[in-house]
């Protein structure tokens, strides 16, 4: 999956209340794989837009498309939600195996998670329940899920809420190999001082419309930009 | 953790009440109702005398808490490592069976105390039962799927979030496959503790075994599984299903046609879901 496009989609959580009317025929909008930031104040449907293209909430109309095709959300989608319900009687390498839709052997798990394991210092943790962990450790577990997917596009919603600065670095790491596999990563962040220099594309929102940094504010790359520059930059924006 | 202060906590009672009280007030009254209206019959036969309705529809209402009580209950897990061979229930027999969502809901449920403090109930309940009265043992084994009712809303909750389009068919299924197991262990645990493995044993388990399937194809109705309201609704199915199956139990094969039916046409059930903005940890 190289490139989502839209179908004169449109996302809200009600037919009277549009947030997002997305079509790439008019406004040439296209998400690329590689790693996306949606920066947006609270209630302009950032998460309403990422459980919509997983086909957790209906869309009002349209559809998307993954390289010209009608996007299989249920096989190619992951969404992580930002808040973290789990049954407290479950380990988390199982709960990996259920969001990750994954039935990889003890031996492949080992192989493919025991280095992320062990830089979100989740060893200690392994052995317990995950109603016994912190909602940081829970946090963390969720990131291990979404690694175990292979699935080709990633919604992260707040994905950075409740990690320590080790597990940030270990969450970067990541994030770079699912770069470098070529996913479609689409993240809702408030804090993304943390993520801005790994973006692609930063994406803001205005009159229901996303819009790429450079449509929206241009000048420099946001990457390029101090934090503090760049927040100014998306305050004025929004202001 | 600080509380909050009392003046706060009326004032969100109240907006709660003024929320939800009419809808959820007037849809409670009318499936409790049911309930009482449907068992009522059934209790006057059993006591040989006339029952008014208003006593028998309080303690309906009043035994469906109970229910909620048991999945409260702050049990620990179960181990089965003592005597069954290591990773019984996490690896060897649900890792073969099909998608995630059965599989972690047989793994959570299987290994809660409360599970099993349940089924204790329901065993022990049955033997205390005088003979005469050994019928309301099909009451009595919906138990343990009245407990798992109060927490269904928060499984539809990962259900929606992890399989939007599959997940209410595959809940309802895995709801049913932890049920029958738990209908399974407690009917034979039931004949070995009255030594009756006779045929008011084998109608017992084709009545419990109508009753439960019936009330599992109504895991998404009462406002979209509504802790109690659920109840209610699956009572009423189990009681009619029950009864029915105990009397022949060809009837258990029109509770399995009914749950099939009704897991083929749920899958948009999960749509009304609501309250996915909160952290829930399930019990």
């Amino acid at each position: 999956m190289k490139i989502i496009s839209f179908l004169d989609y449109k996302v809200g959580r009600k037919a009277s209340q549009t947030l997002l009317e997305l079509d790439s025929a008019k406004d040439g909008l296209r998400i690329n794989a590689g790693l996306n930031l949606i920066v947006a104040p609270n209630g302009k449907g950032k998460t309403t837009f990422l459980q919509t293209l997983a086909d957790v909430l209906p869309a009002l109309g349209g559809e998307p498309m993954a390289d010209g095709k009608s996007l299989p959300a249920g096989r190619d989608v992951l969404y992580v939600s930002e808040y973290l319900s789990f049954p407290k009687f479950i380990y988390p390498m199982e709960w990996v195996d259920f969001m990750s839709g994954s039935r990889m052997s003890p031996a492949e798990r080992e192989r493919e998670l025991a280095p992320w394991i062990e830089g979100f210092a989740l060893e200690p943790k392994m052995g317990s329940f995950l109603g016994r962990m912190s909602q940081g450790e829970r946090r963390k577990v969720t990131w291990l899920g979404a690694h175990a997917s292979k699935k080709p596009m990633l919604l992260l919603d707040e994905p950075l809420d409740g990690l320590d600065l080790l597990a940030i670095k270990t969450a970067r790491a990541m994030v770079s190999r699912w770069k470098e596999e070529g996913r479609v990563i689409l993240v809702v962040a408030h804090q993304v001082g943390e993520l801005i220099d790994l973006a692609d594309e930063v994406w803001l929102i205005r009159d229901r419309k996303l819009l790429t940094w450079d449509k929206a504010i241009g000048g420099q790359k946001p990457q390029a930009m101090p934090a503090e520059d760049f927040r100014s930059n998306v305050l004025k924006f929004y202001s | 953790m600080q509380t909050l202060p009392l003046r706060l906590r009326l004032l969100n009672a109240w907006r709660w009440l003024r929320e939800y009280f009419w809808i959820w007030g007037f849809l409670s009254v009318i499936y409790s109702l049911t309930v009482a209206l449907v068992l009522q019959p059934l209790v006057e036969q059993a006591l040989k005398r006339e029952l008014t309705l208003a006593p028998l529809w309080i303690s309906v209402c009043a035994l469906l808490l109970i229910p909620g009580m048991l999945e409260r209950l702050p049990l620990p897990p179960i181990s089965f490592r003592f005597f069954m061979p290591a990773g019984t229930f996490s690896e060897r027999i649900w890792s073969s069976l099909g998608e995630g969502l059965g599989r972690l809901y047989l793994r959570h449920e299987l290994r809660r105390g409360a599970a099993w403090f349940t089924i204790v109930v329901v065993v022990l309940g049955g033997s205390l039962l005088p003979v005469g009265y050994r019928a309301f043992w099909v009451l009595l084994a919906q138990l343990p799927l009245q407990r798992a009712l109060f927490s269904i809303h928060h499984w539809r909750a990962i259900a929606v979030l992890h399989h939007p389009a599959h997940g209410a068919m595959r809940l309802m299924i895995a709801v049913t496959s932890a049920q029958l197991i738990q209908l399974g262990v407690g009917w034979v645990a039931l004949g070995a503790v009255t030594g009756d493995f006779g045929q008011t044993w084998l109608k017992l388990g084709a009545g419990a075994l109508g009753g439960l399937l019936a009330a599992c194809a109504t895991i998404f109705e009462g406002d979209s599984g509504r802790p109690w309201l659920v109840n209610f609704v699956a009572m009423t199915a189990a009681i009619v299903a029950g009864f029915l199956s105990f009397w022949s139990p060809w009837f258990v094969f029109l509770s399995i046609y009914g749950l099939l039916n009704m897991a083929g046409r749920v899958s948009g059930r999960l749509r009304s879901v609501e309250h996915l903005d909160e952290d829930h940890l399930v019990p």
